[in-house]
């Protein structure tokens, strides 16, 4: 548990302030719609707002209470350094860059067919997983298989 | 019971056409319960539109053995990806995953396929012996009960999935309740935390949720060449080390099938809350609760069997009141009125046979999806053999697929992304995944129950600890906070202060 104490100490800031960001939604959606407070669509989320306000103080305490306020900050600063050159977190960030190409821009403006290869040729050809011509027959079978079931026989649209 | 009927219904599904139709259905209910995102809801409703043309009998058949295969297949990946297929496997993951990488998959999955076939055949049993006196009982939950009910639900998967540390698995179901509040509220039409977005208006979908937070962590980690080579060995089946498991947990079979009827029979509740309370009841009364989480073959049994036999707890009040125990029963209820049954009080005079034509169907499905669990296993295996370098970019496209598919929105595959890196965050800093799912499907039960229950006290929380249930629930959710929170250790200090001052 010490190991994570800076992290705690980050996300339980970042928890609490959400928390009081909510808070105060909520009582405009209370003003909005007016009535009771009981009745209002406010009244759950503010309930579990002032929870997370509670628990994520909690966390806070014991975060500084185990580490101390200096020592989480500086420990978060030097797991940030660590974290940028880092091999892993370079490969991890590169494969949820492609990830996100494929979400983002190539599944909403193409057909499934041609944005699901390129993404799959792309993809495996920068892990290197294996031959090229390996990787053409995977994925025209992957492809060709979802294509078969989804379209073909129960008639459901792909992206 | 009417032994002529029973008869009867046993003489229709031996027909060669009735079985060709059950293996189908169990195998294609094993598939979609397999992948990522395709849920047995989707299962029970693409079928539904297939077997509009078939006599009722063969697609009720039909459904109630797609029903039984997609809670089942779930499993196998949730033991050998980590991603549950169906959010009623997503307690198996958390022992199932752990066994799957200890190179046990192939025991692993066996242990968990004939727990849920018992699961299924205990369920099966209490819809023709428990249905017309616990569909009473359950009458008795209401708008408060079900307010505390899901708080009770979000706090035990928060205590039972964060190892030492609840705070962090409190602290992650009520961000996955806070979630689930996104959208218009069901009774103002209100829309909150929407900022303007039309696609937020609904809510947020519960299937994208779920592929994002527990399939996109697995997918990055596998994507990276250090993680890459981690599961590459396997094991075979390992039949009498399986069953030699399955008696050791006989008690556990028992209590979590009773569970996962007594939950079933609750309408709204569905296989995923079973699988969480048969889990945590199992934890504990376990003698080595440590070694949950780590692979503990009791957690897989108590998860699989609490799930499969909330099937027949679902399909109770389905029966005799109409009203559907969880969503694929919903599905169901919809398809047997498709096809001219009416469920409901009248259905016991209208039709007296149906019943065990339901409990038989159940029983057959339960044994067909055994044999074709273990053999399509055989394959899935094999998938850990698989490099994760081929495999992630597959399961991507499929969990992009399953997002899609349920309401054919793009929207719904931002979804994954996004809720994906929510996924990697929480499980980089050590918060569990499964209670911010957890909140998310019990989110919307809370906020209508917790208002209902206001409105009708006029704002008085007294009937929260005045009525039986609530008070139980009540007090259970008190004990579980007190107890975190050291209070219990405060009081002994406080007593004993006292009595060394006197």
């Amino acid at each position: 548990m010490e190991k994570q104490t800076h992290f705690d100490f980050i996300t339980s800031i970042a928890l609490m302030l959400l928390s009081l960001v909510m808070i105060v939604d909520c009582y405009h959606i209370w003003r909005d719609v007016g009535g009771d407070l009981y009745a209002s669509p406010g009244m759950l989320p503010m309930l579990l707002a002032i929870l997370l306000l509670f628990t994520s103080a909690l966390l806070l305490k014991r975060s500084i209470r185990l580490n101390g306020i200096r020592a989480n900050c500086s420990d978060f600063l030097s797991w940030f350094h660590g974290f940028r050159k880092s091999k892993i977190a370079r490969e991890m960030l590169l494969g949820g860059v492609i990830l996100g190409i494929y979400t983002f821009g190539l599944a909403p403006r193409l057909p499934f067919w041609i944005s699901t290869s390129v993404f799959m040729i792309f993809l495996m050809g920068i892990l290197k997983a294996t031959s090229i011509t390996k990787n053409i027959v995977i994925t025209a079978l992957v492809v060709g298989s979802i294509y078969g079931i989804f379209q073909m026989i129960f008639h459901v649209p792909l992206p | 019971m009417d032994w002529q009927y029973f008869v009867g219904v046993l003489h229709f599904v031996v027909q060669p056409m009735s079985l060709f139709t059950m293996v189908l259905s169990v195998f294609f209910g094993l598939i979609v319960g397999m992948l990522p995102g395709l849920t047995a809801t989707m299962a029970v409703a693409l079928l539904t539109g297939l077997t509009y043309k078939l006599s009722s009998e063969v697609a009720i058949l039909s459904l109630v053995a797609v029903y039984v295969g997609a809670i089942s297949g779930g499993c196998q990946s949730a033991i050998l990806m980590n991603i549950p297929g169906t959010p009623a496997s997503a307690a198996t993951a958390v022992d199932g995953f752990p066994i799957g990488q200890r190179g046990e998959g192939g025991l692993g999955i066996f242990v968990a396929t004939t727990s849920s076939c018992i699961g299924t055949l205990t369920g099966t049993l209490c819809i023709l012996l428990l249905t017309p006196p616990l569909a009473l009982l359950a009458l008795k939950f209401g708008a408060f009960e079900f307010f505390l009910l899901a708080l009770f639900g979000v706090m035990i998967c928060g205590q039972l999935t964060s190892g030492t540390d609840p705070l962090k698995g409190w602290i992650s179901g009520i961000l996955g309740l806070i979630v689930s509040q996104i959208g218009m509220d069901g009774m103002n039409a209100y829309p909150r935390f929407t900022f303007g977005a039309i696609n937020l208006m609904s809510g947020i979908p519960l299937i994208p949720v779920m592929i994002g937070l527990f399939g996109f962590p697995e997918i990055i980690y596998g994507l990276v060449s250090s993680t890459a080579r981690a599961r590459i060995k396997t094991s075979s089946l390992e039949f009498k080390k399986g069953f030699g498991i399955l008696l050791r947990n006989k008690l556990n079979i028992i209590r979590s099938s009773a569970i996962g009827v007594a939950v079933g029979i609750i309408p709204g509740v569905g296989e995923d809350v079973a699988g969480w309370l048969s889990y945590w009841a199992e934890k504990k009364s376990s003698k080595t609760p440590e070694t949950f989480g780590k692979g503990a073959y009791e957690g897989v049994v108590a998860a699989e069997a609490g799930n499969n036999a909330c099937i027949g707890g679902a399909l109770i009040p389905v029966l005799s009141l109409a009203v559907p125990g969880s969503a694929p029963a919903a599905v169901l209820l919809a398809a047997l009125w498709l096809h001219g049954l009416r469920p409901g009080p009248l259905l016991m005079s209208e039709s007296p046979g149906f019943v065990i034509d339901i409990s038989v169907y159940m029983a057959v499905s339960a044994i067909v999806m055994v044999f074709l669990a273990l053999m399509v296993s055989k394959a899935t295996v094999k998938i850990l053999a698989v490099k994760s370098t081929i495999l992630m970019p597959i399961v991507y496209v499929l969990c992009t697929v399953g997002a899609f598919v349920i309401s054919n929105s793009i929207f719904d595959i931002y979804l994954v992304f996004i809720f994906g890196l929510v996924g990697l965050l929480l499980r980089e800093m050590s918060y569990p995944a499964a209670p911010f799912l957890l909140g998310i499907i019990l989110g919307p039960m809370a906020d209508n129950s917790l208002r209902r229950a206001l409105i009708l006290s006029s704002g008085d929380p007294s009937p929260f600890f005045t009525r039986p249930i609530s008070l139980i629930f009540a007090t259970a959710i008190i004990l579980m906070a007190l107890s975190q929170l050291n209070a219990f250790g405060w009081l002994r200090k406080l007593l004993s202060h006292s009595e060394l001052k006197e």
